[in-house]
């Protein structure tokens, strides 16, 4: 039944990837009227302006919360055989990663000026985000040192990335338009390949 | 995680810091100011309109109810300057008071200033026409102090309400057709088919256009009207509906109405004491819907689907606002735009809606999704436009008048 579970997790992963993939379509794809010089109260769904206003934050906020389950069935399925230092580094991780799915809900239902709101989001994000990326880079390196590379890979190169980007683009380093798809695709690889790990890992248990 | 800027987080603070201080905003969600496809260029290429934009806008407001809205299109979403002209507004003594509200038919355009009356040629600005006389003064609707009353011009003749009487010019030469010395002046005019109604020191009264003879006077205050169904609107200290053919009052409510009562389909729009709009119904004066959850709704537009406005919350950004009439409620908005402090929303057309703000001059939106199509730098802000079939005139406090448009 154990196995079961972890293996539900792999899809659940897959989900989360295809979500964030979606919202990395470029606006100017989705269908008239897009966002432009004024504020649309009741956008047209599957606007550009419906994407950007009630889409995107769904979509956001959906793969945060696939993320953390499925991280969090790695985690329970291979704790057994991590370093204590590895499991730190992975509660971290998923610490991390739930306090950001809780700014992220209190950043998209922040109503208009609720300035309180988004500042206490901003605040939970600067301090999630580094120990999503010092737990993913803890983790990652553990899974290096046992060989088990494609894992170790996975969860190590996104949170690389992101710190690069991040400290680029604060240099004044403009990366528009592709910024986002620097965050997005190696995000979203991360969750597929370790879906797929869970989802292979699974099936070879069941085989035995 | 939504990715923003570290620019737009650190804007955002700041903004929130000045808006919690000041204690107050504007409720439009919009972030920015809006950002044109096309600025007009100060400059004249070639003076005048090779074709005379088709159209008139005889009153203020355009007609008696004071819409704002003509049913024309600009025809053009590159204007250009096409002329402009400089009209003296010093009085004897050297104190300025401004200019009106221009209007413009038969090809000319029409204003007062502190010390007369001025006709300028449509089609290049050229001064056609000017007589000396003192027009009675209004509180301005945009700025602080009083401005000069404007005209409206009804079948070839300009009126006025001067600070000795009720004039009749005709527009062809400015000569009198007829002065009521009877009565003063003491607010704008208004007129329709048959009857001109002014507001005097006496109340507000109605003159026959033909010959100025005065029908009746009605004992009710306030320096602005609005006609629509045998019914006249009064904005003073009250807003109050008196028959038109009689002159008797008909209802009246203590909303310290500001600016130019509007009326549509049956509804009066009052701008109210607390910056309420105010939906009353024409027939007796019961309100229909209130719009109280925005801060302070100022200067409505209406047109045939639509009411525009300006939310102007103090010391703090101000915002245009559109909204979707609804049958038997309040109008729903449907757009929005952050524009900088003050501003009015002065004009609509069918593929356009006007606001003036400071700094910024006179910028275009199209109607449906607010989009900024063009805009013209103006360091003042206007009194009043005048939307005609393919061409814009605008005139500044200062007197200076200018005319946009195509080629």
């Amino acid at each position: 039944m154990w196995r079961r579970s972890y293996r539900l997790a792999g899809p659940i992963l897959g989900l989360s990837a295809v979500c964030l993939l979606v919202t990395a379509v470029p606006l100017e794809l989705w269908p008239t009227p897009r966002p432009g010089d004024s504020y649309v109260f009741n956008p047209p769904p599957f606007s550009a302006i419906w994407v950007q206003r009630t889409l995107r934050p769904g979509l956001v906020i959906s793969a945060n919360a696939l993320l953390v389950v499925g991280m969090g069935t790695v985690l329970r399925r291979d704790s057994a055989s991590m370093s204590r230092l590895q499991r730190a580094f992975a509660l971290g991780a998923l610490f991390g990663a739930g306090a950001c799915l809780l700014g992220t809900l209190l950043f998209t239902t922040a109503g208009t000026n609720d300035i309180g709101r988004e500042l206490t989001a901003f605040l939970i994000w600067a301090l999630a985000i580094p120990l999503v990326i010092l737990g993913l880079v803890g983790w990652g390196a553990g899974y290096l040192r046992s060989e088990r590379t494609r894992l170790g890979a996975a969860l190590t190169v996104p949170p690389v990335l992101a710190v690069a980007y991040i400290g680029l683009s604060m240099a004044g380093i403009d990366f528009s338009p592709v910024g986002r798809l620097l965050v997005i695709i190696p995000t979203s690889g991360m969750a597929l390949v370790v879906g797929y790990d869970l989802w292979t890992d699974s099936a070879v248990s069941e085989d035995r | 995680m939504p990715s923003r800027s570290r620019r737009t987080f650190l804007g955002m603070v700041a903004t929130g810091s000045v808006a919690s201080i000041a204690g107050c905003s504007s409720s439009c969600p919009d972030d920015g100011a809006p950002d044109p496809s096309h600025t007009v260029e100060p400059g004249i290429d070639s003076a005048g309109f090779e074709t005379v934009p088709d159209g008139s806008w005889p009153l203020p407001r355009f007609d008696a109810t004071n819409t704002g809205y003509a049913p024309v299109g600009m025809e053009t979403t590159t204007p250009s300057v096409r002329w402009h002209a400089d009209v003296s507004t010093s009085s004897g003594d050297g104190e300025t008071t401004g200019a009106s509200a221009g209007v413009v038919a038969d090809g000319t355009v029409v204003l007062t200033t502190a010390t007369g009356v001025v006709a300028l040629s449509l089609r290049d600005g050229t001064e056609q026409w000017r007589r000396d006389l003192t027009p009675a003064t209004v509180p301005s609707v945009v700025d602080l102090g009083d401005e000069p009353a404007p005209p409206v011009i009804s079948n070839n003749r300009v009126f006025l309400a001067t600070a000795d009487s009720v004039t009749a010019l005709e527009i062809g030469d400015g000569s009198v057709a007829w002065r009521n010395t009877d009565t003063v002046g003491a607010g704008v005019p208004t007129v329709t088919d048959d009857a001109l109604f002014v507001p005097t020191t006496d109340g507000v009264a109605r003159f026959a256009t033909d010959d100025g003879r005065q029908q009746w006077t009605a004992t009710a205050d306030g320096t602005r009207l609005a006609v629509a169904d045998s019914t006249v609107v009064i904005a003073g200290e009250k807003i109050t509906a008196v028959d038109a053919a009689a002159g008797e009052v008909q209802w009246e409510h203590s909303d310290r109405p500001s600016g130019y009562p509007v009326v549509s389909d049956g509804t009066v729009y009052v701008s109210g004491t607390y910056g309420d709009l105010i939906g009353r119904s024409l027939t007796d004066g019961t309100e229909q819907w209130r719009l109280d959850d925005r801060r302070s709704l100022e200067f409505p537009v209406v047109t045939p689907d639509s009411v525009y406005a300006i939310e102007r919350p103090g010391e703090s950004s101000s915002a245009t606002f559109a909204f979707d009439r609804v049958e038997n409620g309040p109008p729903v908005p449907r757009w929005c735009s952050e524009i900088n402090i003050g501003g009015a929303v002065t004009a609509a057309a069918d593929d356009a809606v006007f606001t003036f703000q400071s700094d910024d001059g006179l910028t275009a939106f199209t109607t449906r999704l607010g989009e900024a199509v063009w805009q013209y730098p103006a360091e003042y802000q206007a009194v009043s436009l005048a939307v005609l079939d393919g061409g814009i005139v605008s005139v500044s406090p200062d007197g200076t008048v200018v005319a946009l448009g195509g080629e």
